[in-house]
């Protein structure tokens, strides 16, 4: 009996020797939380990382939730990122991280650099958002003006989830830029932000769209076309379709609708050693404003005639759009490859060697059906007597 | 040794957690792309014949384990001889697991702890359960079973609005070679690592069937494989699947319900740690019923601390790194589990059936019997 309890007694006494600490032992104090990043390049070459922080410093229960800006510089990403350590004393914790912005110069040397250390680490998510900054630098965009909350990269990241009311940008996350990156048959896109004035000071936007070939930056294009771009992709959940007087002849009038939902088919067809493509959009919409005065909505007739005006609009923007990337740049960034690629897999295996050549030339048809299900609260436009 | 027994519904909750095991971690069956679920299914098929052998073969004895069935089959010296096999296969499996489960946690959250460490708590449970018994080892799982399954179903269900059911086309791109080379990987880990469970499946209760637990269990974690494959290929898609080392993992990192529902990554850990610990237990729990078997011990406990030292000490310095370990697990494992898995049965049963015709049951025990 004595001889077990004197053993347990040094058994204890040992193990606790080694129980003393932790390895990976990390206090919420002695860690800097990282909201987002974004990277430039400096003349002499080397990864220029402007970290912002969330400042834990001050706290109280109203206080606002301030941050602070870190810069960094490093011969590689992860090297600029453990640089940080000489200035804020502290480890940067990335589980947090919702946003990257990659500067035009970096994006053009190619990005799969920092796409590696992203999902090679095991902190920061794959569902972060990758973006190009339309500035000559990154940085400046943690610097401008923010409006819904004290951290600049949390609003960023905000505006990209709030885009599904707007859509004019696309939202695209670390594992989908490398789906697309590895998929055959699609190029890469990404959200471009820029600076614009609001209320006399410089404050971020989202801008468009910035499409990769491979992992380098080609060109941008502008919201508006992203839209019509996001047609095609199926990926719109909301946002305005604005038809005007002046676009159109036989016009009731100026109208625009919100689109409740949206649902895009993409359906390559071959025929007769041609090879095209059937878009057919289906849109459901709500009527939002109109500057006609002389149309009923109880007359079906009326409605359809509308209707008519928007589809005819979405299919010249669509088709427009498709066009302009086909003979401007020549990026499948509709992914009309992987298309093919899905559903006519011996198609695919065959003209996937020029499969640029064949994205330039192909033919493509898009539908658009737009019904207006509802016209809010009004039944009739308002009226104006003489 | 003492008789524990086992209920049916104990050894088939044991047997799914050890079939799913590591297999949630690590994925199964990455070769065939976005026909991974044709693989499994395949597999599934493949694996029939297999348990049909295990099956029949603790049919012929059901009061001797496999170590005891060898001797007699194959008589003492051959007998022994398998016997060193088997043991070494459950031994061997055992620390892999164990290095499996060691390198997620120090690749994941941990990188700064060194491994053994990390092991080495979980070889002391292990010891300290063995010890117990398979009988306490089969109680803890039938509490842990169900929060398991439950968790796996509801993560599934979470993964709603990330699915892109596009990641299925095009089926069969690449042709079915690398499909079948992935379903026999498949077969080879997980589904047929449950030869092991013939080391004990003697102490089921003589109510159990010992085929409804191995068909039940195929059926089962066969599913469960699969829902959790198509989860992660529809969320992840292709690319990203080819280039993760745990893509299950990664995959419900990306889960987010209304920015309110999210870092759920833990379920992962925590199903893999529960059903980890399950698979470690059954393989050092087989091998120290081998060794115990070997050298006539009374009693399996004696070997159990010294057993699950090595099994750790073996899981350290087996790889190099974690590619290398992967490596294995992917390219030679299903090469090197075949004779265990596949031949050891099979020349078992055929053995005994040979020798059944030929010397018409003279030198055998009557198998009914032995009962």
């Amino acid at each position: 009996m004595i001889k077990r309890l004197l053993g347990s007694l040094l058994a204890i006494t040992v193990l606790s020797i080694f129980c003393t600490g932790c390895w990976d032992y990390m206090e919420i104090n002695q860690m800097s939380i990282v909201s987002g990043a974004a990277v430039d390049k400096t003349p002499d070459g080397k990864y220029k990382l402007s970290i912002e922080i969330i400042d834990l410093k001050g706290g109280g229960r109203d206080a606002p939730v301030h941050s602070k800006k870190l810069e960094s510089y490093g011969d590689s990403i992860f090297d600029a990122i453990r640089n940080s350590i000489k200035i804020s004393a502290q480890k940067l914790y990335w589980g947090h991280a919702e946003i990257i912005i990659i500067s035009k110069d970096v994006a053009k040397e190619g990005i799969l650099p920092i796409i590696d250390f992203l999902s090679r680490d095991a902190e920061p998510r794959l569902s972060i958002d990758i973006l190009v900054s339309n500035e000559d630098t990154a940085e400046k965009l943690l610097d401008s003006q923010s409006i819904s909350t004290e951290i600049r990269t949390y609003e960023i990241n905000k505006m990209l989830d709030e885009q599904k009311k707007l859509s004019k940008s696309p939202k695209v996350e670390v594992y989908q830029f490398i789906n697309a990156l590895g998929n055959e048959g699609i190029s890469a896109v990404i959200p471009v932000v820029g600076l614009t004035q609001n209320a006399g000071e410089a404050t971020s936007q989202l801008i468009g769209t910035a499409v990769f070939k491979q992992d380098k930056l080609q060109y941008m294009f502008n919201g508006d076309d992203t839209k019509y771009y996001l047609f095609v992709m199926d990926k719109i959940k909301g946002g305005l379709l604005v038809v005007n007087k002046t676009q159109n002849n036989n016009n009731a009038g100026n109208f625009t609708l919100d689109i409740d939902s949206n649902k895009t088919y993409v359906k390559p067809v071959y025929s007769k050693g041609k090879l095209s493509f059937e878009i057919s959009i289906k849109t459901k919409t709500t009527l939002g404003e109109i500057d006609d005065n002389k149309i009923k909505f109880t007359s079906q007739s009326e409605i359809e005639k509308l209707e008519k005006q928007t589809q005819a609009e979405l299919k010249k923007n669509v088709e427009r759009v498709i066009k302009a990337v086909q003979s401007e740049y020549d990026i499948d960034i509709f992914g009309f490859g992987l298309k093919v690629k899905q559903d006519m897999p011996e198609l695919w295996k065959k003209i996937k060697p020029d499969w640029d050549d064949f994205f330039k030339n192909v033919q493509v048809e898009a539908n658009a059906e737009v019904r207006i299900k509802h016209a809010g609260l009004l039944s009739n436009p308002i009226m104006m007597g003489d | 040794m003492e008789k524990e027994l086992i209920t049916q519904k104990q050894g088939l909750a044991v047997m799914i957690m050890f079939t799913l095991g590591s297999t949630l971690v690590l994925g199964a069956g990455g070769t065939a792309k976005n026909d991974v679920w044709i693989a499994i299914l395949i597999s599934m098929l493949l694996e029939v014949p297999i348990i049909l052998i295990c099956c029949k073969i603790q049919k012929l004895y059901p009061a001797k384990n496999i170590y005891e069935i060898f001797e007699i089959v194959f008589g003492k010296v051959a007998g022994k001889l398998l016997s060193v096999l088997f043991t070494w296969y459950s031994f061997h499996l055992g620390s892999l697991v164990i290095r499996n489960f060691t390198e997620f946690i120090v690749s994941v959250s941990l990188p700064q702890t060194p491994q053994s460490i990390v092991g080495l708590f979980m070889v002391f449970l292990c010891i300290w359960a063995v010890k117990a018994g398979i009988e306490v080892i089969c109680r803890w799982t039938a509490i842990i079973f169900p929060i398991t399954i439950i968790v796996i179903l509801a993560v599934t269900f979470l993964f709603a609005p990330i699915l892109n059911f596009e990641n299925f086309k095009p089926i069969l791109f690449y042709g079915i070679k690398p499909v079948i080379d992935s379903a026999f990987s498949v077969f080879a880990f997980p589904l047929s690592e449950t030869v092991i469970f013939l080391a004990f499946f003697n102490q089921l209760n003589s109510k159990a069937s010992v085929y409804k637990v191995y068909f039940l269990n195929l059926l089962i974690s066969g599913l469960f494989i699969v829902l959790v494959s198509v989860r992660t290929l529809l969320s992840l898609g292709v690319p990203n699947i080819s280039i993760e080392f745990f893509p299950t993992y990664s995959s419900v990192r990306l889960v987010n319900i209304g920015d309110f529902l999210e870092r759920i990554e833990i379920t992962v850990a925590m199903v893999f740690l529960f059903a980890g610990f399950i698979k470690i237990n059954v393989c050092l729990y087989s091998s120290c019923i081998g060794v115990a078997n070997l050298f006539g011990l009374k009693n399996y406990r004696q070997v159990v601390g010294i057993l699950g030292l090595s099994m750790l000490l073996l899981s350290v310095i087996f790889y190099r790194n974690t590619s290398e370990m992967f490596d294995w697990a992917n390219n030679i494992y299903k090469y090197y589990a075949f004779p265990f898995e596949v031949i050891l049965p099979v020349i078992t049963l055929l053995f005994f059936e040979i020798k059944k015709f030929f010397i018409k049951r003279k030198r055998l025990p009557d198998p009914v019997e032995d009962s």
